[in-house]
This record gives structure tokens, sequence and C-alpha cells, in this order.
């Protein structure tokens, strides 16, 4: 197996890993973001095993590479990668989680390993601006990834930002665009129509969009991000990544999964859904 | 058009022109300052020249106020120390979720300077109450000072403070209390007294401060001494010398540019029922209302140094204090 399949395969299975924990979280925990946290799983499997170069040793390193969850009510997403990374203890974040008192709960607070908390909706997209601006100053290389929601960017705070990054070429940013179709009360089209290639090309940036479940086309766009340049200039970069709620378990489909739990026997369907989804993946990849 | 767009331009470089100055000198002097203006950095200014000098520090969003204080947030949080300077209607108000809890929950230093603050532009510019609401905010300083000369100062000695601070940009910028008349050492929390006396207490905030002191000024004739206390600081506010005052000269007037439901005179009485400090107190500033055309809000509201003056004076009949 060539060293591209092994890493495809690793970050798949981690990924898996990762689904199988979120299902596992709802039924221990109770109502939690389950379906926008499975259509984010893959994209930010991706960074935080490979791309984000993540050391432990180094989250305060002003060179790092920082990764900005602006859709924060997904905030148990990189808690659980956290925790894996061993950044937390699993069991200690579940304790705070069920104190609802505590910090940690649905969205990212402020903690150790967060870059920037969030929660409210379009702030992460600027504020990853501020820090672009900053390294560029700086002179400092790495990347700021930024994901957000399609529902988060009905808020206008995210085009101030995009017109801005695109205007000044903010090379060093990029934003990530989890288009899982639906928000928490409808699904993309019914009310909202959107190219976003076309409005991100407007605003200056250069677009790829992907499938963001496969995880193939997810390295196939972090690879293709050219090196930062700041002589040299350039767009910031979207990855539109196209995916969807609830992803891969087949009665979570749609809106009606933006939150919810899993009682036993729902948990062990979408085990075996996650299971299934990873065999199938790694028979298309032996077949090719 | 053009021409009046650009003569209010003038006239606002002009009127905050010491602080855009002393920006520039920072920008020079201190490789960590950035600073974000909201389409108000005017041609052939130093600013603009800073700008061209330092294209990643000053930064002009355009009329996006959201995205600068968030811009800022990123900045802070890389390393910068970053002021955003803009009309407080569109700063304190327009953009009060970023500051709520982008800037004050996670305790991000960004400084924010706001011009127009009070009474200075018309009903929809008019920051009647923004310091009311920052004040409700944990983790906020609020700064109004009554000067620009005082504002340089509260600046220089705040560079490293490491709390968000608002800095409220005074109207009467041609007021020069404190270099005339005392030795100024600004210290966050820590009310001046600008001059004392045991009659009464005036405290000011902002453009309260001088319309007190010409008030004490004027009450000396009668020979009523008043004690004039600058609350540059709203928030912490300075308790102590709240309580001091009410001890010693048993008559408080508050006079502010604000809302006095929310403002100086809200905070004042609140500290001396807490203390159980019992003093007459008289709120003088707008009333709870949004203001509407008139010539001068001071006067119209009695705040100005004649209405502090007839105010002090009919609470003083009687009580053998001057020759009122």
């Amino acid at each position: 197996m060539n060293i591209a399949i092994r890493e495809v395969r690793y970050l798949r299975e981690k990924a898996a890993e990762i689904r199988k924990k979120i299902c596992i979280t709802a039924n221990q925990l109770g109502v939690i973001h389950v379906g926008g946290l499975l259509s984010a799983t893959d994209m930010v499997t991706a960074l935080y095993y490979k791309y984000l170069q993540f050391d432990l040793e180094k989250l305060e390193h002003p060179g790092r590479n920082r990764f900005v969850l602006s859709k924060g009510h997904c905030g148990l997403l990189v808690y659980l990668i956290l925790s894996d990374l061993g950044l937390y203890e699993w069991t200690d974040v579940c304790r705070q989680f069920q104190q609802s008192s505590h910090q940690i709960w649905q969205h990212a607070a402020y903690r150790k390993g967060i870059e920037v908390p969030t929660g409210t909706l379009g702030h992460g997209l600027s504020i990853s601006t501020g820090i672009a601006l900053s390294n560029r100053e700086d002179g400092i290389k790495s990347r700021i990834y930024c994901m957000v929601g399609d529902g988060e960017m009905h808020e206008g705070t995210n085009w101030e930002a995009i017109m801005y990054a695109g205007s000044h070429q903010l090379c060093n940013l990029v934003c990530i665009v989890d288009f899982n179709q639906c928000s928490s009360s409808f699904r993309h089209g019914d009310g909202i129509v959107f190219n976003w290639q076309a409005a991100f090309e407007a605003f200056g940036w250069e677009v790829k969009v992907i499938d963001g479940h496969n995880m193939h086309e997810i390295m196939a766009a972090y690879d293709s991000l050219e090196e930062v340049d700041f002589k040299k200039g350039g767009k910031p970069v979207a990855i539109v990544a196209n995916t969807r709620k609830g992803h891969c378990i087949d009665f979570m489909q749609g809106p009606d999964w933006h939150v919810g739990s899993l009682d036993e026997e729902k948990l062990r369907q979408a085990i075996v859904c996650i299971e299934n989804d990873l065999k199938q993946k790694e028979e298309e990849d032996d077949y090719l | 058009m053009i021409t009046y767009n650009k003569s209010v331009q003038v006239r606002a470089q002009n009127k905050y022109g010491i602080f855009y100055n002393y920006m520039v000198d920072l920008l020079h002097k201190d490789g960590r300052i950035c600073y974000l203006a909201c389409d108000t950095i005017m041609e052939d200014s130093n600013m603009r020249k800073a700008m061209e000098a330092y294209p990643n520090r000053v930064i002009d969003v355009g009329i996006a106020e959201q995205n600068a204080v968030d811009i800022a947030v990123g900045l802070t949080l890389a390393g910068k120390i970053a002021y955003i300077a803009t009309v407080s209607s569109f700063l304190a108000i327009k953009t009060l979720e970023q500051i709520h809890t982008c800037i004050a929950y996670c305790d991000i230093p960004v400084r924010l300077v706001a011009s127009n603050s009070g009474t200075a532009a018309g009903a929809t510019h008019d920051a009647i109450c923004d310091v009311g609401i920052l004040n409700a905010i944990p983790n906020m300083t609020v700064i109004v000072p009554s000067c620009n000369h005082h504002l340089i100062k509260a600046v220089e000695q705040t560079i490293e403070y490491a709390k968000p601070i608002f800095y409220k940009m005074p109207q009467d910028h041609d007021e020069k209390i404190y270099s005339e008349y005392m030795d100024d050492a600004f210290e966050i929390g820590k009310a001046m007294t600008v001059c004392d006396g045991n009659d009464a207490t005036i405290i000011g905030m902002g453009a309260g401060v001088s319309y007190g002191f010409n008030a004490a000024k004027e009450l000396l004739a009668s020979k009523v001494k008043v004690r004039v206390i600058d609350m540059h600081t709203f928030k912490p506010i300075d308790k102590e010398a709240i309580i001091k005052a009410a001890v010693e000269t048993g008559l408080i007037v508050t006079v502010e540019d604000q809302n006095v439901q929310s403002g100086l005179g809200a905070v004042v009485s609140a500290v001396l029922v807490e203390a159980n400090v019992w003093c007459r107190v008289i709120k003088l500033g707008i009333p709870d209302e949004f203001l509407k055309h008139t010539e001068n809000y001071a006067v119209h509201y009695g705040y100005d140094p004649k209405g502090i003056v007839h105010r002090i004076k009919k609470e003083l009949a009687g009580t053998g204090k001057g020759e009122c």
C-alpha cells in the first residue's frame, strides 16, 4: 500500500473513531449538536491529525498553525479530538459537560487548546482575519484555518470579513465552509439559495469545491494549498465542503438531527452505519 | 455634497487630532501597536501616511465596525495591541455582541476609543447610554476623560493594561483643566479632586467635569465652596471617593452627558445605598429619553454651569452654607 493511501486510511479510520465517540457522547450526555458534529468530522480530523501539525508542546507557539471553529456549537468535536490527542481526559470533559455551570458545554468555550471561543455565530472569520494580518506583519508563514457553517453564513459579519480578506490578499487564511445543506430549521434551498463558489470568487478568493466526506478530496484540497509567501502574495482560499448532516448514519439525515440524543438501540444502529461506511470506502480504495 | 462631507471630516480631524497624532507616534515607536479605523482615515493625514508605512498595522476596514472589533480581537490574540477609533454609536452599540462575547468574556485587552459619545452628532449618532451599557459587562474597564490632554494621559498609562478598555473621547477638546490647575497623575479607578470644598460635591464625568468646575468657580462668589471630583474611570468606579464626599459634604451632584438612569448618577447612588451612607444625590444629565433637537443639550437639560449653580443654590438654601 502506498503512503498516500495509507494516510487516507489512517485519517478515515480516525474520523470513524471520532464519529463513534460523538454518538457515544449523544448516548451518555444527552442532547448535543450531533448532525453538525458529524458533517464537520472528516474535514476537522484531517486538520488535527495531519495538516495543523498539532503539537501539545506548542500550544502557545506564535508560529503554530491555528484552527478556529467558528461554528462553535460543534465545540464538542474539538474537545473530543483534543482529548484523543492527550490534552484533556475525556471522562473529565464529560463530567464537566454535565455540570451546566461549567465552561465546557456545547460550545467552544475559552479553554486550553481552543484558539477562539465561539458559539454566537459570525465571529470566527473576522477574528481569523486579525490573526492572519498579525502573522503577515510578523512574517509568520503558518496558516489560519477557520471553519464556518453554511447556516452561519447568514450572519452579515462573515461577508465583511470575506470582503476585507479578499481585498487585502490574506493568503495565509483558509475558510472551510461546512456546507451540510441545512441549519436548525430549514434545508438550504428552501429559504436561501447560494452559489458559494461565485460568491467567494466575487470577493477575490480562490475556491475549491470538494466532497467533505471523501478523504481523498479533502487531502487533495489541503495539499494543494500553496506555501504562504507574503512577498508573492495570493488569494485567501475557501474550501467549500459538500457535506451531510448526520453523515453516514441512515436515520440521521436532515435538519431534524440538528440536535439530538441516542438511546441504546439508536447508538447500536449508528455504530453499524459508521462501520459500514468505513468498510465501503476501503473496498472502493481496494477496487481502485 | 463632497465639500460638506470633507468639512465634517476636517472638523473631526481637528477635534481629535491630538489623539490621532499620538497614535501615529505610538505606531512609529512600538511594533505591537495596531490602529483600526472604519472609513475614517483622511487623505493627506499623518494616519494615512502611517497606513502606507504599516499596512498590516493601520487598518481601515471601511464601514464595517463589527468586523473591525473582531479583527482587533484576532490581532490581540496574536500578540498585538489594537486600538479601534470610531463613532461611539457604532463602536459601542452596533458591535455590542463582539464586545460582550469576543472581547469581554474572553478578557482580550482590545482598546475601544469612541468619538461622539454623548451629545454630539444628532439623535442617531448620539450615544447617551454607551458607558451605561458597557458598565454592565464584566471585565470591561470604562474610562471617560474630561479633555484630550487627559485622554492621552490615560492611553499612555494603559498601553500594557491587561484588560479590555473603552475610552470615551472628550467633546470639549479645548478644555485644559489639568494642565493649568494641577498635577494630573492618572491612575485607573482613582478619581481626581479638581478643587476641594465641604459645602457640596460635584462629581463630573467627561464633559461634566468642566461644567462642574466652572460652576464651582461661580459658586465661590456666593461663598459656597464646592468639591469637584473628576470620575474619569467609570468602571471600576472609585467608591471610596464617593463615600468620603458624601460623608464630608452631605450633598452630591453628578454631572454627565449620559442617560442618568444608567450613567454616573445611577452608579453613584448605588454605591451610597450599598455602603449604607445617607446623602442627597442630584443627578444632572440626560433624562431617560432620546434627544430632541436643541441648540445646547447641557442648557436644555440644566447640566451646564448655570444649571448646576442654580440647583446647588436651591439645595443649600436655608442650610447656612455660603450665602445661598
